[in-house]
């Protein structure tokens, strides 16, 4: 443990991410704060679009002003300010503390390099090794995610591989510095039903083997339930409501995130049930209302969510965004 | 079909068309080599009997057929003016064009490949905008007006290289460089433009790739991702411009010789050309031709080792 027992591994507050487009700034993110301790995972929930990826890119400088976007609120990480540090100390945190696994691993992996030199380079620059003992340690680190052959598939090229396997490689990448954080931004969103549930088992796995602390970003509340300790739902990006899973699950605040477990298929469902859609679409970001961005969708709709945003409501340890929250009496007690 | 037989296929097609071509455009030319050996005053029976003896009195399809045969076990002939063969004549230019079209290479790429680089950090900043209209201003300059200016800088006004000539490398490896700065400068300050603007935009498109944001995520500096990460995979377009230029100045660069008196393939294609020296042209062209194809063939293995993708697909098909 470093620092104060109780201090966050990582703190956000206020993040805020805007793009200027032709029709004016689109405000991806807006507004979102969450911490996230050691060892814990925070699943962040959400439509496509609703800025949960562009949230945590922009946390640890992916997307910035190079991509031609703003961004704001403080970002600290073991309480330093991400913020606020020079490009090569960010750097420094961004290699050995920080680890990410993309959406898809065919495009993810350098197509033109071999597999066994893009797992070491990040050793031999933030860890100081050279290139024999990092051509070591990833083999070492393809074996334990599961690679059969490790030696001979360090010389390969990512084509030569199966979208799951990438995507072990790409974990491999991402582990090989042994960070404190490890992102995982819709890992299993490209690959095969059949390998999706691996692939979370690894990345599970490999989270509690190293004490890492996880953010699983996905658009399937089902594939967060089982492997997050608290979630996030973002809609149009702000975040909608934070609990515990088991609150979520239990009892849904937000009726967004109602409709969200209303859509899940369930096996006690008889079958030929029609799964229950969200009717209408998420809204434009570049034209806001000034009232809560769900009401268009809502069933709860009253002339106050047209009037007004609804708050992020902190009650109890959990929070929602919503002017009538579900299984909350009228009142404000639960 | 393999992909080494569909190399080969096209390499003969290619050369039958052209030379084949070459022959009958040369042919259709006005003009006689007979009257140019023997002068406006020679009489028709001489100039017949001259025709005669070099053969021009066959038809050309005949006279074709019969130079493609020996073309083919590695004889081009011998030059109806002054009987040197044809062969001889290319192997002892070439090494000039050669040297020219590597200097001229260096000088492009050298220039094209830092200035992408640096263009790409700060799409539409400064430093783009500037290099994008220098780019511009050097494409738009014709060689010829190109090779007068930089003579005029370099010879007339600072009097620091030879305006015109050549020194073989056997008299001096500085002589001789210094003789081909001024022509090398003169091709390679407006081939670098072209380079340049394909590889930026190539290395715009790859710096989008999710690959990039794994190698930023690294903690790789930005230096690093480009040259590391980006520049490979975006040097495709790059190569294929490479390998048209490097064919296209394997004959020699015609005007920047003629410039700079530099005495190359394409100064030697020229005189074949104003004496009406049919077989000479013809040689210089086929073997123009095969460097042409040979190149080209040479730039499609390279993409085989840049690509492994590439590699993948040739060796199962």
């Amino acid at each position: 443990m470093s620092g104060q027992p109780n201090m966050p591994l990582l703190s956000v507050r206020n993040a805020q991410v805007s793009f200027s487009t032709a029709r004016g700034p689109l405000r991806a993110v807006d507004g979102v704060s969450f911490d996230l301790h050691e060892g814990r995972t925070l699943g962040i929930v959400g439509e496509s679009g609703s800025g949960k990826s562009v949230l945590v890119r922009s946390l640890i400088g992916l997307v910035g002003e190079s991509s031609g976007a703003g961004v704001g609120g403080q970002v600290l990480f073991e309480g330093r300010d991400l913020r606020s540090l020079s490009p090569r100390e960010f750097r420094s945190v961004l290699g050995t503390e920080i680890g990410i696994v993309f959406q898809d691993p065919m495009t993810s992996l350098n197509p033109v390099m071999k597999i066994g030199r893009q797992i070491g380079e990040g050793l031999r620059l933030n860890r100081g090794l050279d290139s024999k003992a990092a051509a070591r340690r990833a083999v070492e680190l393809l074996n334990e995610v599961g690679i059969p052959e490790p030696e001979r598939r360090a010389q390969q090229y990512p084509h030569e591989m199966s979208g799951g396997m990438r995507q072990r490689v790409a974990i491999a990448i991402a582990i090989a510095c042994a960070p404190k954080l490890l992102i995982a931004d819709e890992p299993t969103t490209a690959l095969d039903v059949t390998v999706q549930r691996q692939i979370l088992d690894l990345l599970q796995g490999e989270q509690r083997q190293r004490g890492m602390a996880m953010i699983l970003i996905t658009h399937d509340l089902g594939v967060a339930a089982g492997r997050s300790d608290d979630i996030m739902v973002m809609y149009a990006g702000r975040a909608v409501e934070t609990a515990a899973t088991r609150e979520i699950f239990r009892s849904p605040r937000m009726p967004y995130t109602e409709a969200l477990l209303r859509s899940l298929p369930r096996l006690s469902d008889a079958t030929h049930t029609r799964l229950s859609a969200i009717p209408g679409r998420p809204p434009d970001l570049a034209r806001r209302s000034g009232g809560c961005s769900f009401a268009p969708r809502c069933t709860y709709r009253t002339d106050h969510c047209d009037a007004e945003q609804p708050p992020l409501t902190m009650v109890g340890g959990r929070g929602y965004a919503c002017f009538h929250p579900r299984g909350v009496e009228p009142g404000g007690a639960a | 079909m393999p992909w080494l037989a569909r190399q080969l296929v096209r390499l003969v097609v290619v050369l039958f068309c052209v030379t084949l071509l070459t022959y009958m455009i040369v042919n259709i030319l006005p003009g006689d080599v007979a009257i140019v050996i023997l002068g406006n005053l020679a009489t028709p029976e001489d100039i017949a009997g001259l025709r005669a003896d070099l053969g021009l009195d066959r038809p050309m399809l005949v006279r074709y057929f019969d130079w493609l045969g020996s073309a083919l076990s590695g004889d081009l002939g011998r030059s109806y003016r002054n009987g040197e063969p044809v062969v001889q004549a290319i192997i002892d230019r070439l090494p000039v064009s050669l040297q020219l079209m590597v200097m001229a290479q260096v000088v492009a790429l050298g220039i094209a490949i830092p200035v992408a680089l640096l263009s790409v950090r700060r799409p539409g900043g400064l430093f783009d905008r500037i290099s994008a209209s220098a780019a511009f201003g050097f494409l738009a300059m014709p060689n010829f007006m190109l090779g007068i200016v930089l003579i005029y800088l370099f010879s007339v006004s600072f009097d620091l290289l030879p305006a015109t000539g050549f020194t073989p490398m056997s008299e001096g490896l500085w002589d001789n460089l210094e003789s081909m700065i001024l022509p090398s400068l003169t091709l390679g300050l407006i081939e670098w433009t072209v380079l340049m603007r394909v590889l930026r935009s190539d290395l715009l498109t790859t710096l989008k790739e999710d690959f990039i944001l794994l190698a930023r995520a690294k903690g790789l500096p930005p230096w690093r991702v480009l040259l590391q990460h980006a520049l490979r995979p975006s040097s495709f377009t790059l190569i294929t411009i490479l390998g048209l230029n490097i064919g296209g100045l394997i004959g020699g660069a015609v005007i920047v010789e003629q410039i700079f008196a530099l005495p190359g393939v394409g100064r030697l294609l020229l005189g074949g050309i104003f004496n009406r020296d049919l077989i000479l042209v013809q040689g210089t062209v086929a073997f123009i031709a095969v460097g042409f194809v040979v190149i080209n063939f040479l730039v499609d293995m390279l993409y085989a080792v840049l690509d492994p993708r590439v590699r993948h697909v040739r060796f199962r098909s």
